[in-house]
């Protein structure tokens, strides 16, 4: 509706010179096309300002010089969750999916439920974590359509979301940023996968929508109130699970049903939203 | 996007994946100035968009394994990780950065001087990069970052939409409503000028 409005009050020619602007090739001050649209007006004194914003000279260059240099310090090195085997992450590589399957073989009495059941209370750092990413990595590869993945993707964001509440309970804080960081990564990928079925599959975009919207809302309670039990040093990963959840409801909003509109405002009543400004009184 | 274009960023991007520190290294030359535009929009102090820049940087070679390079732009991704990065700084530095003290007064943006640059040059930036800020400060946090992310980085709507997590038609109504509220912040600032004068 919104839109609609837009591109009825704002002709095509007031989107090109916005494009244009936005290119780096601003128009010059008081030309006509500053007088007509407000907007073009605003982008341009934008565009014209962006000379005060660049770095000083010789600042890449020596900046380059140095991030390099503790990059090879650490022998290139990233943290052991993220390394890579080849180009692929090594609990995404074909052979650790298989070795997980014979490593359920070989077991014989450990079926794949109480694998999974058993693997609800390993937590970032314990010994037999790995294995559940693998097991949500063939999960994601075994579902083949986008409905399946992104359903999976909000239900593994909601395990990281009680894998970091466990790890506040038990005060392994310094765990806290690799549960927050996959959250991350489930909540996007959902917010895509959502995106993406909009234009082919609404009914069923909308639906995942509604579903992701009430799960970030509803977890936002729970992120609010495990902010105020850590200390200091850990809450900085509680705030950014709060933008993470506020950013995928803000992804989904535009997939929402009509009349989502008012049940979304609901929930956000629901939750205590929390603004910049609260971030910074921390 | 010409400003932007690089022709073998997926390769660059693919290598550094695999741990390429100088293929890492020639996407941070092409990509350290538009982060720092980005970071130094929101921040007061040059030397902190500059420390922040690094950072972001280190983030990116840190997650870069889970990126996609047929999933999601390069770009949009690098600056959602910087815009992260900026909020753990406002947090990190609240007395100093706060979104809460982004109201900041003109006249203490036009007293703080760039000693890292000829005076010559750096008193009319430094006063550009004041006005920039005293305007920017009146918009909400999302108008901000859209009006930056667009008009003072360069980057498309889909890479916008990447780096702020909503689709590209959520990026262009947000940016029309920015713009014109930035509009109104302008005029209010120049009013405001202009009473000062006259007074």
């Amino acid at each position: 509706m919104v839109a609609r409005l837009f591109s009825k009050k704002h002709p095509t020619e007031c989107e090109e010179l916005l494009e244009q602007i936005a290119q780096n090739q601003p128009l010059p001050t008081g030309g006509p096309e500053n007088e007509v649209y407000p907007m073009v007006s605003a982008a341009n004194w934008l565009a014209h300002r962006r000379s005060a914003l660049e770095p000083r000279p010789g600042f890449v260059r020596a900046s380059r010089q140095r991030l390099l240099a503790r990059l090879r310090a650490r022998g290139g090195k990233r943290p052991w969750l993220h390394r890579h085997w080849g180009d692929i992450a090594w609990w995404q590589h074909p052979l650790a999916h298989l070795a997980l399957v014979v490593l359920l073989v070989a077991s014989g009495f450990l079926s794949a439920s109480r694998l999974t059941a058993a693997s609800r209370a390993w937590l970032p750092g314990d010994l037999l974590y790995p294995l559940k990413p693998m097991a949500e990595q063939a999960a994601l590869l075994a579902s083949l359509t986008k409905e399946g993945d992104a359903q999976l993707h909000i239900q593994f964001a909601h395990r990281r979301l009680i894998e970091a509440q466990s790890l506040v309970f038990e005060n392994r804080y310094e765990q806290i940023p690799a549960a927050v960081a996959d959250f991350d990564h489930h909540v996007s990928q959902a917010v895509i996968l959502v995106n993406q079925m909009a234009g082919v599959q609404q009914d069923e975009a909308r639906s995942l929508a509604t579903e992701l919207q009430q799960a970030l809302t509803g977890q936002m309670g729970m992120i609010i109130l495990l902010t105020n039990l850590t200390p200091d040093t850990s809450q900085a990963e509680f705030h950014r699970l709060l933008i993470i959840s506020e950013d995928g409801v803000l992804g989904v909003q535009n997939v929402l049903p009509p009349d989502g509109g008012d049940a979304q405002h609901q929930g956000w009543k629901l939750i205590p939203r929390v603004s910049m400004h609260e971030l910074g009184e921390g | 996007m010409p400003e932007r274009q690089h022709a073998d960023e997926a390769r660059l991007v693919q290598q550094a994946q695999k741990g390429d520190i100088e293929a890492f290294g020639q996407l941070y030359e092409f990509y350290a100035p538009l982060v720092f535009r980005f970071l130094f929009s929101h921040l007061d102090d040059r030397l902190d968009a500059e420390d922040l820049t690094e950072d972001v940087f280190i983030r990116v070679w840190e997650a870069l394994p889970g990126f996609r390079v047929q999933g999601v732009p390069f770009g949009g991704y690098l600056f959602r990780v910087a815009r992260n990065a900026l909020y753990d700084h406002y947090r990190r530095n609240r007395r100093r950065s706060s979104g809460a003290e982004l109201n900041l007064e003109w006249e203490s943006v036009q007293t703080a001087g760039d000693f890292h640059l000829d005076p010559a040059e750096s008193v009319p930036r430094d006063m550009e990069h004041g006005e920039l800020r005293a305007s920017l400060a009146k918009l909400r946090e999302d108008y901000r970052m859209v009006l930056t992310l667009r008009f003072l980085v360069g980057l498309s709507t889909e890479e916008t939409a990447v780096a702020m997590r909503r689709s590209a038609g959520a990026v262009r109504v947000l940016q029309h409503r920015a713009l014109l509220s930035l509009r109104q912040a302008i005029e209010q600032q120049e009013s405001e000028e202009n009473g000062r004068q006259t007074f």
